[in-house]
């Protein structure tokens, strides 16, 4: 756990990570970027309280994401059209991959990305997704078998 | 079919590869100056300081967009039951509309009003039969998030706040604002006015008041003889006496209204997520029973099935009028009796409650939608149900 007074050594350790997260669950660099500095924003506004989190990058994921998806609400009501979720960054070696993520509803490359980039616990997914811990389950088996079948459907 | 085993080896082998390849930071090849992220880029900055420093400084900088905004009236000209709930006599056809601030400035109730976003905030008013009939600008308004009419004939309206150092905004030396400062000391820097007040013959007045300004982040409502402003703010609600200027706490746990449902009314608050329809008495904090509301709640994990939105109540704070529905393109609006949870009016609108908003004043209901693709707005009357529409759309504050 962070030392109470050490956002910055929270910030160092976990702001980049939390930048490529939440720019591939978001599939939107600029966003997952700006989502990330709201993040830490509102960690360093109530650094107090959220240093005592028992996973305080978990937090500051599920913050971002919230802010992000917020936000990509309001673009659709600005831009006046709908805005589909935007396809995940190129990933240089598995096109396909690439492809079937983009696929994907935020809410389930969100818990993809947790599972299979920042390797976290089902357990510490959902606490830091607050969502329960049956809900991860389920979202990642949908996902994996949106996954399988979109790889399949390109082969 | 692909194994999920190696389905997962290959997503985590292909996720870190997406994520190595990621750029550092910032938009290649853009301009240093067009954003604080670019602009860090010049190594006198970190992406984050900007937007540290304005929390520091007390700002909530949400950069959300901009939008349009419609309210609609009724077609009586009556105070109370006009949806631009400004307590004029003025009738429907009176209408007193000059451009810019200053004296002289006023849109009477009775008007509809358009408020568009952008580099120009307008408020532009419709009359009952939905002729355009004049505009207010909302000059030094240019980002507009969330307008709301102080109901004394006037009107406030929101920025976000600017980030320190962003284009337009003074350069900030970091390492000055990041010192440790006296007691009593000023901060080096502060955030400029982000919130205003437009009344008649006045020019605008600038609120104090640290609103997180977006959309749907004030509202006003009567507490007594006075009005007061709620609006969003962290960690939760406050309350702005427009009288006298002093800003207060909400006595009640507000901290779900951040991406919740909430309005006030009548002296009263309502909030609606997970604990189902809530509503509290403004003055005292203390609870409101409320009936039986039909209202379906998205769960947090829910990414289809029905939920509610647009969460708007009476003037009086005994109804209360949402949108209800799934991703579709047609909803149901609804009102609903809160003493008794019984519904007044319900109508199928060919509205996604995506982008649609309400507003309500007791006695016809507006629904609108930002998306030029659903219209008009409608306007039912809540006893006879009786359709109406003005050919106009937007979000309704």
């Amino acid at each position: 756990m962070p030392e109470p007074d050490g956002f910055d050594t929270f910030y160092r350790d976990h702001a980049e990570p939390l930048r490529r997260a939440l720019c591939l669950a978001l599939g939107d660099i600029e966003l997952g970027t700006e989502a990330t500095d709201e993040a830490m924003a509102r960690a360093c506004q109530r650094w107090a309280d959220v240093a005592s989190y028992t996973n305080p990058h978990g937090w500051a994921y599920r913050v971002g994401l919230n802010w992000a998806r917020s936000r990509q609400r309001r673009h659709r009501w600005r831009d006046r059209r709908p805005v589909p979720d935007s396809p995940a960054p190129t990933v240089p070696h598995d096109h396909e991959l690439t492809t079937a993520l983009a696929r994907l509803s935020v809410e389930h490359r969100s818990v993809v990305v947790c599972r299979y980039l920042l390797d976290w616990s089902v357990d510490d997914t959902a606490a830091s997704l607050d969502i329960p811990v049956g809900t991860v389950k389920s979202r990642l088996a949908r996902a994996l078998d949106q996954l399988a079948r979109h790889l399949e459907d390109a082969r | 079919m692909i194994d999920h085993a190696d389905l997962e080896s290959r997503l985590r082998a292909g996720l870190r590869a997406a994520a190595d390849a990621l750029p550092p930071s910032g938009p290649d090849g853009s301009d240093p100056r067009s954003s604080p992220r670019a602009a860090s880029r010049t190594g006198k900055r970190r992406p984050h300081r900007r937007r540290l420093l304005a929390v520091a400084a007390g700002a909530a900088a949400v950069a959300l967009a901009g939008a349009a905004v419609v309210t609609l009236s009724g077609d009586d000209g009556d105070d109370e039951t006009d949806l631009v709930t400004e307590p004029s006599t003025a009738s429907t056809t009176e209408t007193t509309v000059e451009a810019g601030p200053g004296p002289g400035t006023t849109i009477p109730a009775g008007s509809a009003i358009v408020v568009a976003s952008g580099d120009r905030a307008v408020l532009k008013s419709f009359g009952p039969d939905g002729q355009p009939t004049g505009e207010l600008s909302l000059d030094p308004i240019t980002r507009l998030q969330a307008v709301v009419s102080d109901r004394q004939g006037g009107w406030i309206a929101c920025n976000p706040v600017v980030v320190p150092g962003a284009v337009g905004t003074p350069e900030i030396d970091i390492a000055d604002f990041e010192r440790p400062r006296k007691e009593g000391e000023p901060p080096p820097w502060s955030p400029p006015p982000h919130v205003y007040r437009f009344r008649p013959g006045q020019d605008p007045e600038p609120l104090d008041a640290p609103v997180e300004c977006m959309a749907n982040s004030m509202k006003v409502t009567d507490l007594g003889d006075r009005q007061v402003l709620v609006y969003l703010t962290m960690p939760g609600l406050q309350q702005l006496d427009l009288t006298t200027g002093v800003s207060t706490a909400v006595p009640v746990d507000t901290s779900s209204a951040f991406g919740g449902q909430w309005d006030v009314g009548g002296g009263r608050l309502a909030m609606h997520g997970q604990a189902g329809l809530q509503v509290w008495d403004l003055a005292t904090g203390e609870p409101v029973p409320v009936g039986p509301a039909d209202l379906p709640v998205w769960t947090p994990d829910a990414t289809s099935g029905m939920g509610t939105s647009a969460l708007t109540l009476s003037p009086d704070g005994t109804m209360v009028a949402a949108m209800v529905g799934d991703t579709t393109a047609s909803s149901d609006v609804v009102v609903i009796d809160l003493a008794s949870g019984t519904e007044r009016l319900r109508r199928n609108v060919p509205v996604s409650v995506e982008g649609a908003d309400v507003a309500f004043d007791g006695t016809s209901v507006a629904v609108s939608s930002f998306y030029d693709s659903y219209g008009a707005t409608r306007i039912y009357d809540v006893a006879t149900g009786a359709e109406r529409t003005v050919d106009a759309h937007g979000l309704l504050p």
